[in-house]
């Protein structure tokens, strides 16, 4: 699976989980998921969906620069999936 | 915690803001709704006013409810010099809001601020609810080694190592097992995104040096609850029985299975806990004793 293959399911996830299309330029960098205004539980339903789709579970140690963007939760998981 | 437990976490700041300034510069955030007896929600340190929005939709029906956050704490501003500017900037806002009497809800560090708020202005508290409360009849030397152990985390590995610290310790052995790795993740996004290490820095140095000048509780006549889950670090059902001798007019009720945060972790039972003692103040019923 590419990094684009991974991003592409994981915009896919977060549009299920934030019930509505996402804006068209979509925020990056460290942080940046924070611009999408989630909600506690719409984050923790986002990291759910990606263990049930990746077929994976997450890890206590995952560096907070993982979890606060897209770009760092696709190059995560991108690398996980290879393994 | 299951995801059904946080399904209602959210805690952004809307678009009407309120802000109350109390003199000095400082501008206080707070939010005010519903009709019924007054509850006023004193946040603690890591719990910003918005939270507790997803914490009183059981009390908001029958209960007006007023949440702020402290100064130099989420949409606050300002900082504070001292322990005692809390109890001050709470006196400020009920003025400007002409609430004369209120249900003062503090939970963990802010029950001090309950605490001094009802021995300076006792005609205005109709009640205190204290949350796992840290005061101890012995005491703040234990609480204060926390505090401090914590201030110390900030200063060495910012708001990551603070949260790392306390999620085990202010979480019950029960939600932090039904979570997993992504409550422990999502919580964690969520709790680096709210507050930053400045901020967090202060309000710890403030817990440090608060004193808990435990004589003060013999000074209150009005009624309190004490309210602790049964897994709370900070307390234990002993400690809280022999807090409310000193307080003369106080009831003891544990919620089983929940650490220090019986509002998150068993919001139900939090918020008909607290519904049952104003009911009870209010209709004057209640009594000194205690409940599980």
């Amino acid at each position: 699976m590419t990094e684009a293959d991974v991003k592409a399911r994981l915009l896919s996830l977060l549009a299920e989980v934030l019930q509505e299309p996402l804006p068209a330029e979509l925020p990056s960098g460290p942080g940046s998921l924070r611009a999408l205004g989630l909600t506690s539980v719409q984050l923790l339903r986002f990291f759910v969906a990606i263990e049930d789709e990746f077929q994976l579970a997450w890890d206590d140690d995952v560096d907070e620069a993982v979890t606060s963007s897209i770009e760092g939760i696709t190059a995560h998981l991108t690398s996980a999936v290879r393994r | 915690m299951k995801a059904e437990t946080i399904e209602s976490w959210t805690i952004e700041y809307d678009g009407t803001r309120a802000l109350h300034p109390v003199g000095d510069g400082c501008e206080l955030y707070y939010e005010l709704r519903g009709k019924g007896p007054t509850l006023t929600f004193v946040s603690t340190i890591y719990v910003v006013s918005t939270a507790w929005r997803n914490y009183t939709s059981r009390l908001a029906p029958d209960h007006r409810i007023l949440t702020y956050d402290l100064r130099n704490q989420g949409a606050s501003s300002g900082t504070a010099e001292n322990f005692q500017q809390h109890c001050d900037d709470l006196a400020s806002l009920l003025d400007a809001l002409n609430i004369e009497q209120t249900y003062l809800v503090g939970t963990s560090i802010s029950t001090l601020i309950c605490r001094d708020f009802a021995v300076a202005h006792p005609d205005r508290v109709a009640g205190l609810i204290l949350v796992g409360p840290p005061f101890s009849p012995w005491g703040s030397s234990r609480r204060r080694r926390i505090a401090q152990s914590w201030l110390s985390a900030v200063e060495e590995g910012g708001a990551r190592r603070l949260f790392d610290l306390i999620y085990p310790i202010v979480f019950g052995d029960r939600a932090i097992a039904e979570g997993g790795s992504a409550a422990y993740l999502a919580l964690r996004e969520r709790f680096l995104a709210m507050n930053s290490k400045a901020q967090l820095r202060a309000n710890l140095q403030e817990a440090v040096n608060a004193g808990d000048e435990v004589e003060k509780l013999s000074a209150i006549n009005a009624p309190t609850l004490l309210l602790a889950g049964d897994d709370d670090f900070s307390t234990t059902e002993s400690t809280l029985h022999a807090a409310s001798t000193l307080l003369g007019n106080a009831m003891v009720e544990i919620i089983p299975e929940c650490g220090h945060l019986p509002y998150a972790e068993k919001t139900k039972e939090f918020e008909n806990s607290i519904g049952r003692f104003v009911a009870a103040v209010e209709d004057g019923t209640f009594t000194p004793g205690s409940r599980q």
